[in-house]
């Protein structure tokens, strides 16, 4: 099943594209990396993809409906679990707990069933001991796990990372990869690491002079 | 966030947080209503009751606190006494000093620091998360306590960015001196740190967006009233109204 796709997509920042007539579609099961040199404009595609970016030209479908109204639009944005570059954007709750418990709270989970929740979803990721910590005291790696937990509480039906190994050391990288390689979900994952690329072997899309291509496989 | 005083586990610590914020409401403004020396005494005596027995710890940060204030109410003193204008006068060299102005500008001095004494002992005892949800829970607009609740949870990180910000000029050698190419480094640094905290306060609305939010913050944890909590509110209250009868019979 196609979760996004896009058609014809342009984006325009002061009278230049940023791209131009990008089409692009994530599957259900599949797995992407989209690379490409820095402002090539790989956060911007993802952020119009969000609905946060109003683009030139271009349709948006989640789960093959066109994304046209405001509903839409929130529901695009609670089942696709965007991840943010930096971590300290996505974490405002005091602990771990009350943020992941946020996004749950705002979609209508009953609270009898939010700690249950909160606790497979910290289990997935191997963090458990950081639940009642304070969000803003963690440490780089642990805000990136954090974040990430805090948006796949919400069941979303795919994952679209921006740079999620930066500033990860060894340790949280392995906690990492292993959720990556084990779940699931559909990803489109933004990345420059060719290390985490090697390592999971999906296929590679580049985004360069405004133009989205199949590098590997 | 914590501050040195929020951290402990004293009874004033242990309180519901609505219950003190409530209660320093009620002190701070009847406090500054007030004009009875003897009412103020009385209050003073109260707070430095509940200072001694339960943050007795903390008496060195307590006191730090209250002459950092000190220092800027000093000078609220001073101008009264020179310019009040009014009753009888000393002259220091040609500078008029009004005995009516120092008196005024004591009582001001004296109900300010029984207003922050009244603060420190109710609202430092708490974390900012929890006055944050205490003031939800009392009804106040939602807009005002989010940007209390963002404002203080970003102080860190935007602190964080100004230390980078200083290093990476001071890096460069700069040296802070009494000249105006000091003062333009720091306007280009405070500027930077608004455009900085305008993109991240944008990103962290997307990041909410992404996350279901609405407008309101949703509270996950929430308070349970304790018989500590009525025993604290009611003793509080009583106090405060038998201080002010007591006012009325006992002037000064």
């Amino acid at each position: 099943m196609e979760i996004l796709k896009v058609e014809n997509l342009s984006v325009k920042r002061d009278e230049n594209f940023i791209f131009k007539n990008i089409n692009f579609s994530l599957q259900s099961d599949e797995k992407l990396f989209i690379t490409g040199p820095n402002g090539a404009g790989k956060t911007t595609f993802i952020e119009t993809i969000m609905g946060f970016i109003k683009p030139e030209t271009g349709k948006l479908f989640f789960k093959g409906k066109e994304v046209k109204t405001e509903e839409n639009l929130y529901n695009l944005r609670i089942s696709a679990g965007y991840i943010f570059q930096n971590p300290d954007d996505q974490l405002f709750s005091p602990t771990v707990e009350e943020d992941i418990a946020f996004g749950l709270l705002n979609i209508g989970k009953k609270r009898s069933e939010i700690p249950e929740i909160i606790e497979q979803t910290l289990d997935i990721l191997g963090i458990n001991y950081l639940k009642n910590r304070l969000t803003y005291k963690l440490s780089g790696g642990e805000k990136r796990l954090v974040s990430i937990a805090s948006v796949l509480s919400m069941n979303p039906d795919c994952l679209i990372m921006d740079e999620p190994t930066i500033g990860v050391d060894e340790k949280k990288l392995k906690l990492l990869l292993r959720f990556l390689k084990e779940t699931n979900k559909a990803i489109l994952m933004i990345t420059h690491d060719k290390d985490v690329i090697e390592e999971l072997k999906w296929p590679v899309l580049r985004l360069e002079n405004g133009k989205l291509f199949n590098v590997y496989p | 966030m914590e501050t040195k005083l929020s951290d402990g586990n004293s009874l004033l610590h242990t309180l519901d947080a609505r219950v003190k914020v409530a209660v320093c409401t009620l002190f701070a403004f009847t406090c500054a209503l007030s004009s009875s020396l003897s009412f103020l005494t009385l209050t003073g005596v109260f707070l430095l009751f509940f200072t001694i027995v339960y943050l007795k710890n903390k008496l060195k940060d307590i006191a730090y606190s209250l002459l950092f204030a000190d220092s800027f109410l000093f000078f609220i003193v001073l101008t009264t006494a020179i310019t009040y204008n009014k009753g009888e006068i000393i002259k220091l060299g040609f500078i008029p000093i009004y005995i009516e102005g120092v008196k005024y500008g004591a009582f001001l001095f004296f109900k300010s620091n029984i207003i922050l004494l009244t603060v420190i002992v109710f609202m430092s005892t708490s974390t900012i998360f929890e006055i944050a949800h205490a003031l939800h829970h009392l009804k106040v607009p939602s807009k005002l306590v989010q940007m209390l609740f963002f404002t203080f949870r970003y102080l860190e990180v935007i602190k964080g960015e100004y230390n980078r910000l200083l290093k990476a000029a001071t890096a460069r050698g700069f040296k802070p001196k009494t000249d105006l190419r000091t003062y333009k480094t720091y306007a280009y640094i405070v500027a930077n740190l608004l455009i900085r905290s305008y993109i991240r306060a944008d990103r962290i609305y997307k990041a909410m967006l992404c996350r279901g939010f609405k407008g309101e913050f949703p509270v996950y944890k929430h308070f349970k009233l304790k018989k500590e909590d009525i025993r604290f509110a009611t003793i509080s209250f009583t106090f405060l109204v038998a201080a002010f009868l007591w006012s009325l019979v006992w002037k000064f």
